[in-house]
């Protein structure tokens, strides 16, 4: 059976907040997925285009759970205002406070019809006596009879009033208690292509080892595509890489890369000079003197470091630098 | 006279049962004004309280007009109608006796 006890002012409050916090949430939800979809294809791989295309559910199901909230919280808001009116129609002063108890509502019902149907008898007994007009009281008994109908009618007006609020009432209860609940979100973990548990840590691995393969003797003719141009990676954010476009490193420019590729009849290992180097930067921010810029390849720490799985991008040291290269991932998306 | 005692008694066993029915009515109804106050309260406001309190107060002075005033009046008036039957009765036989008295006198003459 129903039993209401609450105030109707602050229910009204809570639906205002949760319109509010649903606001932010929507527009939070809005805002994050927004930025995953800048988060581009850095890699260029199989996992990251799994990545995108589960971004792209999760959002849709937070999108129906956003949807899915706000409903509810509207059903909440329908029953305050049936609250509302049934206090209203009950002429009672709106302070807030809103007491029901179903069973004991049926038991004030029975009594009054209880009363009802015997003052009832009462008034017919009355019409059925024969009253000496000899008798003092005769008059006083004729309007008792008159006072008994007038209690009847009001009686049998507030009974139908109580069953009015009963039937209002209960189906104002039934209407929020019959709303469903809303499904708990699962958003599925990600799942990689490959079993390799960094997406980027892979991308950059087998990028790197391209570089490094270009560099050995004769032992490829590929190009070493690492452009950054070929990117479309943009880092818009304050916290750029540390790697400046002057380092553009375009394969057909440097003759480093050529240098590397050139084949010794002797067999020997090319020791690189770096003090050789005539790499031109046709970028407009020039950079120093080749020596210098040597230097700052040789003294960059390009700082791609995992910060819960150290893992390096790969085990050898490359020829470039003679630096390790480690890989950060900002937020490890296992 | 017979006849009319008989309707004052017959009055005063239809009072009773009116009071009766009456005392049953206020029952009910006290223990409505008691469901009001822990029914529905909305506002601060026991709803309906106010209106049976009303009522029950209207029917409890009916009711104690009737076992008061009107039921007593009606033993009263019922117990006159006797006394004075039973007045006329004994004068009627007190008349009789003494016309038979006299009957019996004139004979002894």
């Amino acid at each position: 059976m129903i039993k209401i006890n609450l105030d109707i002012k602050k229910l009204a409050e809570l639906h205002t907040s949760l319109s509010t916090t649903h606001d932010k949430i929507t527009a939070i939800n809005n805002q994050i997925f927004t930025k995953l979809k800048k988060i581009d294809t850095m890699w260029d791989d199989s996992n990251t285009s799994v990545f995108i295309s589960q971004n792209n559910l999760d959002k849709t199901k937070i999108d129906e759970y956003c949807e899915e909230t706000k409903r509810i919280n509207n059903t909440i808001l329908e029953f305050t205002n049936n609250l509302n009116s049934i206090a209203k129609r009950c002429n009672c002063p709106g302070n807030g406070n809103f007491n029901y108890d179903d069973d004991n509502v049926k038991s004030l019902i029975n009594y009054c019809n209880s009363a009802h149907s015997l003052t009832i008898s009462a008034k017919s007994k009355l019409d059925s006596m024969d009253i000496p007009s000899s008798f003092r009281y005769a008059n006083n008994l004729n309007t008792m009879k008159f006072k008994l109908m007038d209690i009847n009618s009001l009686l049998k007006n507030d009974i139908d009033d109580l069953n009015e609020v009963v039937s209002l009432t209960n189906m104002a209860y039934n209407k929020i208690k019959s709303y469903p609940k809303t499904e708990e979100i699962i958003l599925k973990p990600l799942r990689y292509t490959s079993n390799i548990q960094n997406v980027s840590f892979v991308s950059s691995k087998s990028k790197i080892d391209q570089a490094l393969n270009s560099q050995k003797l004769g032992t490829s003719n590929k190009k070493v595509d690492y452009n950054e141009n070929s990117s479309n990676f943009t880092n818009n954010s304050s916290n750029k890489i540390s790697r400046d476009k002057k380092t553009d490193f375009d394969e057909k420019d440097s003759a480093f890369v050529n240098a590397a590729n050139q084949t010794s009849a002797s067999g020997t290992t090319l020791t690189l000079d770096e003090n050789k180097n005539n790499f031109i930067n046709n970028e407009t921010k020039k950079t120093m003197p080749q020596t210098n810029m040597n230097n700052e390849f040789k003294n960059s720490n390009v700082n791609f470091i995992n910060p819960t799985k150290n893992m390096q991008a790969t085990s050898n040291e490359t020829n470039f630098t003679n630096q390790n290269i480690n890989i950060k991932i900002p937020n490890n998306q296992d | 006279m017979n006849a009319e005692i008989r309707r004052y008694q017959l009055l005063l066993n239809h009072l009773n049962s009116l009071a009766s029915t009456l005392q049953s009515s206020i029952q009910s109804l006290e223990s409505a004004v008691s469901y009001s106050k822990i029914s529905i309260n909305i506002g601060n406001t026991n709803y309906k309280r106010i209106e049976l309190e009303n009522m029950l107060e209207d029917l409890k002075t009916e009711y104690a007009n009737l076992v008061n005033v009107y039921i007593p009046e009606v033993k009263r008036k019922t117990n006159e109608l006797i006394v004075e039957q039973n007045r006329l009765e004994e004068e009627r036989r007190q008349a009789e006796e003494k016309k038979k008295a006299q009957q019996r006198a004139r004979k002894n003459d």
